[in-house]
């Protein structure tokens, strides 16, 4: 340039513009040191400049990362992204490469290098970026490395973009499929897209769109048939990506036709393998500045699109068929009901019920939720999905008949579905009469479940006032049989007190048998059961007193040196106490036994029993030479028995 | 064993004694004579009152009733006994007592015209030796009586004499495997009475008594006992004559102890 022509006024003016634009996007600096984007660490090197504390990338960019130590000692996931940016935007020539290698040390020379063996896996994708956007050919490569050389590809695809939109011709192969086809200028699937199957056995077919839209798929096997797939009636269309959902989609469409499903997964398989691998990078450059760089395949579908009104029937059918499964779900697999319908007919048959309507509608309905879940529900005609649901016609019949008699099989009941009857099913539209029939049915079953829980309800309490019954005869019958076991051996004075506690026992049974009301007889049932216990309790302790007599008449002696005998002699010592023990104490009891056998008293008296025994026994070695003056005169025995207590708890000498 | 020993030595030295003063002044009859046995009646008490672990005090009361020709048995009180002593419980097996005896005698001569009534004094001492054998008791008892006697003549003098006396006896529970409270006993005795000293010229069988009653064991401290009893013995005035008597005995034996109950606890085990 010479100083000639900057006297040029626009060149001149052309020169303080480029002067103040780069001072005003300010100097480019580089960086060159540590970073990380998403999982990736490394080592980066780049340009860029500030523009209000944002770091825009402007220039070349290098990030890599390589370790020999990891390789060497057990293995390293290596990674290499180079390209440009400019304003931020990645563009121009780019190449990622990932890997993950092994080596297998062996190492050796080769111009003042060691060179070492490497073997694993490495990813490279390669191509032109324009505008944060794949542009020109796109080639992404998956390969296996053996001993430092390609052992083989295991995937490869290669689409050409015009800023981001696929064009022309593509391939995308996998170890198994390769996939062939074409894209108009806009994106859209067009022509015939072919799928090969590397494995002899698989399938090969053709998928012939026309505009974005799938015409048919020929398949190329024995069978060599031609599927339909949207005949287009409907002009309205609508582009969308192609993804799992239009692969949905096309899947409920050939089902809708008639036609048996061809699904199979292999064009899914490699289109999402592909996407995931261009998700990879359009991670890493979304990170670094600004990208879309996955690739937009488009297809189009008929639409027909869901108005506000029909959004709502969708929602409450939803809602419904979800409550219905969930109370069909619950009610089938309820152990109780199950064991119960093997027996009780009527359990049988609302099990049977449940069972049908769940096959009739519940299930059917799930489909249509599936559909909404998988957003296809816009690309069919509505008429059509609610023939795709029931395959014979739409249940608009309102009564379900199934077997009731566990011992017959011809034996049947029907039973009357839910039905509102202003309802038409003739003049509603499809959505109506599936959000309808999904009320109805879940009425129905709210109604099922709520009889059923009802008798499940009734049936347990009954099993248990059963099992509970069992118990109480049980009890009643070791109550009976305890206290004739004790007949021959114990005095007969303790034969009224068992007796009565056996009559008691049994009485209560009586009082039991004349209660009708279940939940009272429950009731019942659980307090003679701890009735029985205690009277078991009680005729146990009465049985003892003997026992524990006789224990006290060989406790309440001691030896006594007869000087006219030469011999020890046993001497009864305290009779005051034994005496009011025996004579006063136990008749007492006894009599409490015959005449105060009131549940609750019992347990108190078993306690007193025994504890007035054990009193006794303390007194043996207590000083009690008060206590049997006092007794001289007593014959009251809860006195008796309080002075017991009094002087066996208290402290001698 | 050394009190058993102390006791033969004794024994023997009185037998000696009593074959050193033979005499022959009252003629012999040429067979033994037998009186006509006589009726009597003994109503003893025995008590036994126990003083220490090993002390007792033995308080004997008896009256002996004699037979008038118009009642036997009981006519009239020939003898009341006062016999006190400190026995010693050696062991189970081996008791040792040494007191005296006030022994009131009647005059039970109806024609006598004498003193009716004469004391009599008396040291003893007795050695009991008990052996269980099976469910029942076998006892040894020997006593050694130092008596002053004096006859119912005004101003007679007393005469000394000892006596030896050596009783057998069983006490055999009948409704009971031991001797226990409730339990009735039959006890067949036999006691031989010698006798020696100045006066004893050719009678030194004073007595030897056959006895058999029946107990009954109250309680450890009171039991009761009733039977009859056999004897005969050498009259003093000449050893040819031979008394006989047929009694009623009445026996209550008693033996409180009245000591606190902390002094009698732990009970008696003695040495065992």
């Amino acid at each position: 340039m010479n100083h000639k022509r900057l006297t040029n006024p626009f060149l001149f003016g052309l020169v303080v513009v480029l002067f103040f634009s780069s001072s005003l996007f300010g100097q480019t600096q580089r960086y060159s040191g540590p970073y990380a984007i998403e999982k990736y660490a490394g080592i980066a090197e780049y340009n860029y400049y500030l523009v209000s504390k944002d770091t825009v990338l402007e220039g070349d960019f290098k990030m890599y990362r390589s370790n020999l130590d990891l390789l060497i000692n057990k293995e390293d996931s290596s990674f290499l992204f180079e390209g440009a940016f400019k304003e931020n935007y990645p563009t121009g020539d780019w190449i990622f490469q990932f890997g993950d290698f092994k080596t297998d040390k062996t190492s050796q020379l080769v111009n003042y290098q060691y060179r070492v063996n490497i073997n694993g896996i490495q990813e490279e994708a390669k191509g032109k970026i324009k505008e944060g956007r794949p542009d020109g050919l796109w080639v992404y490569k998956v390969n296996h490395i053996k001993d430092s050389e390609i052992e083989k590809t295991t995937f490869k695809s290669s689409i050409e973009f015009d800023k981001g939109i696929p064009q022309k011709d593509f391939s995308i192969e996998n170890e198994q499929n390769t996939l062939v086809g074409m894209f108009l200028r806009n994106g859209l699937a067009h022509d015939q897209w072919s799928l090969f199957s590397s494995n002899a056995m698989g399938t090969n077919e053709d998928w012939n769109f026309s505009d974005g839209i799938l015409r048919n798929i020929q398949i190329k096997d024995s069978r060599n048939k031609s599927i339909p797939v949207y005949r287009l009636k409907n002009k309205n269309t609508k582009t969308i990506h192609l993804d799992k959902r239009y692969l949905n989609a096309i899947q409920l469409q050939i089902a809708l036709n008639g036609e048996d499903s061809i699904y199979h997964g292999n064009i899914e398989q490699l289109l999402k393998e592909n996407n995931d691998y261009y998700k990879k990078i359009d991670g890493i450059l979304s990170n670094l500045g600004r990208s879309t760089f996955l690739p937009e395949l488009k297809v189009k579908v008929p639409y027909y699109p869901l108005d506000s009104v029909e959004v709502g029937l969708i929602n409450t059918i939803i809602e419904n068929n979800n409550s219905s499964k969930k109370i069909s779900e619950a009610l089938l697999r309820n152990t109780q009901l199950n064991i119960l319908k093997l027996s009780d007919s009527e359990s049988f048959y609302y099990y049977n019920i449940i069972h049908e309507i769940t096959n009739e509608f519940v299930n059917p309905i799930d489909n249509f939720v599936l559909y909404n879940k998988q957003q296809i529900i816009e690309f069919v005609p509505r008429e059509a999905v609610l023939q795709s649901l029931w395959e014979n016609k739409i249940p608009s019949y309102k009564t379900i008949t199934v077997a009731n008699d566990v011992n017959s099989v011809e034996s049947k009941k029907t039973y009357e579905l839910y039905t509102e009857k202003d309802f038409s099913f003739t003049t509603s539209s499809s959505l109506e009469k599936i959000a309808k029939i999904a009320s109805n049915i879940q009425k129905s079953l709210a109604n099922i479940q709520e009889i059923v829980v009802n008798k499940l309800t009734k049936e347990q309490r009954e099993q248990e006032l059963i099992s509970l019954e069992e118990t109480l005869i049980l009890d009643n019958t070791i109550v009976s049989k305890y206290i004739d076991s004790t007949a021959n051996f114990i005095s007969k004075k303790y034969v009224p007190a068992l007796q009565s506690i056996k009559a008691k026992s049994k009485e209560q049974l009586s009082i039991y048998a004349t209660i009708k009301d279940n939940g009272l007889k429950l009731e019942k049932a659980k307090s003679i059961l701890a009735c029985n216990k205690s009277y078991l309790e009680l005729a146990k302790t009465t049985t003892n007193i003997p026992v524990q007599v006789d224990s006290l008449q060989k406790i309440y002696v001691d030896k006594i040196w007869n000087p006219f005998t030469a011999t020890l002699m046993d001497e009864v010592i305290k009779k005051q106490i034994t005496n009011a023990y025996d004579k006063i104490v136990i008749p007492h009891f006894l009599e409490q036994v015959k005449s105060n056998l009131d549940c609750k008293q019992v347990e108190e008296l078993s306690r007193q029993i025994t504890a007035t025994y054990k009193d006794v026994l303390a007194l043996r070695n207590k000083n009690t030479h008060k206590l049997e003056r006092k007794l001289k005169k007593e014959q009251n025995p809860k006195t008796i028995m309080e002075l017991f207590h009094n002087y066996a708890n208290t402290k001698d000498h | 064993m050394k009190i058993f020993t102390v006791v033969l030595v004794i024994l023997s030295l009185g037998i000696a004694n009593t074959t050193l003063a033979q005499e022959t002044e009252k003629v012999l009859p040429k067979e033994s004579k037998y009186k006509e046995p006589s009726t009597k009646t003994w109503i003893n008490t025995y008590g036994n009152i126990r003083i220490s672990k090993r002390l007792f005090w033995v308080a004997q009361t008896h009256f002996r009733f004699a037979e008038t020709e118009d009642t036997p048995f009981v006519g009239q009180v020939a003898q009341i006994y006062n016999r006190h002593a400190i026995g010693y419980l050696h062991s189970k097996k081996f008791n040792a007592s040494l007191g005296g005896v006030l022994r009131l005698n009647f005059n039970t001569n109806e024609s006598s015209t004498d003193r009716n009534l004469v004391p009599e004094w008396r040291i003893w001492h007795q050695y009991q030796f008990a052996v269980p054998l099976s469910s029942m008791m076998i006892y040894h008892r020997l006593r050694i009586e130092h008596r002053w006697t004096q006859g119912f003549e005004e101003n007679s003098n007393y005469t000394f004499r000892n006596r030896w006396r050596y009783m057998f006896r069983l006490k055999i529970p009948l409704n009971n495997h031991k001797l226990k409270p409730k339990t009735f006993y039959v006890a067949p005795e036999t006691e031989l009475i010698m006798q020696s000293g100045k006066s004893v010229v050719a009678s030194p069988m004073e007595d030897l008594r056959i006895t058999t009653t029946l107990g009954y064991i109250l309680t450890p401290r009171l039991t009761v006992a009733a039977g009859a009893m056999y004897s005969q013995g050498q009259k003093l005035s000449n050893g040819g004559e031979y008394k006989q008597s047929w009694a009623i005995r009445c026996h209550l034996y008693f033996s409180p102890d009245f000591r606190k109950v902390r002094n009698k606890l732990p009970e008696i085990h003695l040495d065992d």
